[in-house]
């Protein structure tokens, strides 16, 4: 996934401290003219901390039933190492007295009931993913940081979720359905909000100019820093980052180490954070297990309407399109595979529900459904349109770009036909009539060749092969209208040619092209119709 | 008091959009048969052409309505000209040289008939299509009403080539026309032509391109 998401580079001005009024004004009263006057955009960052996080993948790691009893018992994770440590605990554990941390035999001792779970950490990172994907709807500049925390840069979307306490309590609502122990604060810089975060269990917003006092209250047990050096700095007598900051910072960095200096001057905007952006995953994935087998294809149809609205909200929401969707049915044995390939890229599932349609008419399923699984293998960037505001008057639609439409019906036509029954054509630069032009199916590559102009006229019609017409010349019914134009090709020119063509009238008005073959005895052929 | 006038019914068919679906006609390059028609081939239409054979000039009747004109846009608009079953291979030198632009020519050969009149339709309704020519056998008149609904919807010119045989049952379609070679002429009998009298014409095709625009 890391290779996947693109290196953003968020560096913290060292301004913002000093431009106090910026998050302060946006507050009050959201007006563009104190963005303005600014020199540098300010920032504000809002941190995810998901205390119980380790809970809450359990959780949904196990089947439903097994969840209703989870809900009604004390209940512990465990990690799989030797000791079997518990990471988390639910609220009835934790007033039997159960704390993380506690040896697994432990645990037992404080409480007889406690149910165990295994620890699953991958469930975690999946969870942790799906979260930060999910957070690309209120802003673009969303950053992991593994194992529990999402960092989401909200300067810019304030105006339009209505102001930070709104969105807070959006973010809130949002993700409060996990139970995942969401700790949330919002400050000028990435680091500060990370360490209020964890600190805190109610929402905080820090403004800029709070920014040092309120850094200054927070115990230096709440910043998750290494056990030796916590130890340390509680040896030199330091609790809070205020008793911190008044120590020497060359001191300070040969005694416990650069990083937490370094931590702490990001915290203070002195210095800049570069942390890797969280995008959207490069492909799309969904599965539905059926309950009941399905066995005709309508129903299938029907079914299939919940996963495209799931996969349509998901687009739109990460600003994405696709141009290819793969659709398995699984059987009971073996599975059957439908490809979607379209011209142009879409969000508009409803579309590709109409390909789908003609896809599953020509379907004969040859045995019954138990699974689905919808696939897109890449999202692009979707590219919005410019439309009009009003409809067109006489279709009463919503006009659209004729590429777009151009690029639908060949669509819809495929799905129907299969991709090789519609044929574009173009001329090929070949002086033998029937290699002069080319037949491709694929319709964008091809690039026709210029036709000489004194170019003899060619006849629409082309027969597929030479109908042999010596009989019919020999009784009189062509009547020759043109003088010769020979047409020769050596053998290597794949195929020796040398023939003599006519344009010549039969007694019932049709008009033929016709030629006579030098290389074999004489023989005569019609070739082509001028219709 | 709020008075609601006809404007505001949303379902309301104005006149002025019904006119522009009456349209337009499309100069056919022959001066006799622009007289008989009207000034040329009606378009958005579904057009019939009832001929036994091939090759008596009934492509280069229809080379008007094929040519699009240049279209003001940057980048330039391009609609498709669709060929549904053509009872041979379409040569793409000859488009060429009557200044049609052959990639915009597809060719889509269907064996039934539904499938036909379902291409058709999907195709005309569309918008994307300048005009669909289509060979068919036998179709019924409720799909040559769909076929003609779905022409004016997406403004476009539906070619229907069928056997001489159909002329005795009639048809919704906007313009019919019989084809008969009387060497070197082609009698063209306009059997139906929606607000104008039936007649027939003689013309000669010819290779010259007839066009305006040379």
């Amino acid at each position: 996934m890391a290779t996947a998401a693109q290196l953003l580079l968020f560096d913290v001005p060292a301004q913002t401290i000093a431009s106090k009024s910026a998050l302060k004004s946006v507050e009050l009263s959201p007006s563009p003219t104190s963005a303005a006057c600014s020199p540098r955009r300010s920032q504000a960052w809002l941190a995810l901390h998901f205390a119980d996080l380790a809970l809450a993948a359990a959780y949904q790691g196990v089947s439903p039933a097994q969840r209703a009893t989870l809900d009604a018992t004390p209940w512990a994770v465990v990690e799989e190492d030797r000791l079997k440590h518990v990471v988390a605990c639910n609220e009835r554990a934790w007033q039997y007295g159960v704390r993380p941390g506690h040896r697994m035999n432990a645990a037992i001792a404080l409480c007889a009931s406690l149910t165990l779970v295994a620890r699953r950490m991958r469930g975690e990172k999946q969870l942790l993913e799906r979260v930060a994907t999910d957070c690309l709807k209120y802003t673009s500049a969303v950053s992991l940081q593994p194992p529990n925390e999402v960092l989401l840069e909200l300067r810019g979307s304030f105006r339009l979720f209505g102001g930070p306490t709104r969105l807070i309590e959006r973010i809130q609502s949002d993700l409060g359905a996990l139970n995942a122990g969401l700790q949330l604060a919002l400050a000028p810089t990435a680091r500060s909000a990370q360490w209020l975060a964890r600190a805190s269990t109610t929402p905080r917003v820090c403004l800029p100019r709070e920014l040092a006092d309120t850094l200054s209250t927070l115990p230096v047990a709440s910043l998750a820093w290494p056990l030796p050096v916590e130890l340390q700095l509680a040896r030199f007598g330091i609790t809070t980052i205020g008793d911190l900051m008044r120590l020497s910072r060359k001191d300070l960095a040969r005694r416990i180490g650069a990083g937490p200096v370094r931590e702490l001057q990001q915290a203070l905007g002195r210095t800049s954070w570069l942390h890797r952006g969280w995008s959207t995953p490069p492909s799309y994935r969904d599965r539905v297990v059926l309950d009941f087998e399905i066995e005709t294809t309508s129903l299938l149809e029907k079914m299939l309407k919940r996963p495209l609205a799931r996969l349509k909200r998901n687009l739109i929401e990460s600003d994405r399109a696709i141009d290819e969707l793969d659709l398995t049915l699984k059987h009971r044995e073996g599975a059957t595979k439908l490809a979607l390939r379209l011209q142009q890229a879409t969000a508009d599932t409803d579309h590709l529900a109409g390909l789908l349609h003609e896809h599953l008419d020509r379907l004969v399923l040859r045995a019954p459904i138990r699974e689905v699984l919808v696939d897109a293998p890449r999202l692009l960037v979707a590219s919005p349109h410019t439309r009009s505001l009003g409809m067109d008057p006489a279709t009463r639609t919503d006009p659209r770009s004729a590429p777009e439409l151009k690029a639908r019906l060949l669509e819809q036509l495929q799905s129907r036909f299969g991709t090789h029954a519609i044929r574009a054509l173009s001329v090929r630069p070949d002086h033998i009539p029937e290699r002069a032009q080319r037949v491709s199916s694929t319709l964008q590559s091809s690039r026709s060749a210029q036709v000489p102009a004194h170019l003899p006229r060619r006849p629409f019609w082309l027969l597929r092969e030479p109908k042999l017409a010596t009989r019919e010349y020999e009784a009189g019914e062509f009547q020759i209208a043109s003088s010769p134009e020979t047409i020769e090709a050596e053998a290597w020119e794949s195929g020796s040619v040398r023939r003599a063509y006519y344009r010549a009238r039969m007694r019932d008005g049709i008009e033929c092209w016709i030629f006579r073959d030098l290389s074999t005895r004489y023989q005569w052929f019609v070739h082509g119709l001028f219709g | 008091m709020n008075r609601v006038t006809l404007t505001d019914i949303p379902l309301l068919w104005r006149a002025q959009s019904l006119a522009s679906v009456q349209s337009s006609c499309v100069p056919t390059g022959y001066e006799e048969l622009d007289r008989a028609l009207g000034g040329g081939w009606p378009a958005p239409s579904l057009i019939e052409l009832l001929c036994e054979e091939y090759g008596v000039g009934e492509l280069r009747l229809l080379l008007g309505l094929l040519r699009q004109e240049p279209s003001p846009l940057d980048p330039p608009v391009r609609k498709v000209v669709l060929w549904l079953s053509p009872p041979f291979e379409l040569h793409a030198v000859a488009l060429a040289q009557y200044r049609l632009v052959p990639e915009d020519h597809w060719v889509c050969s269907v064996s039934r008939p539904a499938d036909l009149q379902w291409a058709m339709t999907q195709a005309l309704r569309s918008g994307a299509c300048l005009a669909v020519v289509a060979w068919a056998q036998r179709l019924k008149t409720a799909a040559l009403r769909t076929l003609k609904l779905a022409a004016m919807t997406g403004r476009g010119v539906g070619v229907l080539f069928r056997p001489m045989s159909e002329a005795r049952i009639a048809s919704p379609a906007t313009l019919r026309i019989a084809l008969r070679a009387q060497a070197p002429a082609l009698d063209l009998s306009i059997l139906k032509i929606q607000g104008r009298r039936p007649s027939i014409v003689r013309i000669t095709p010819t290779d010259v391109d007839q066009s305006p625009g040379e």
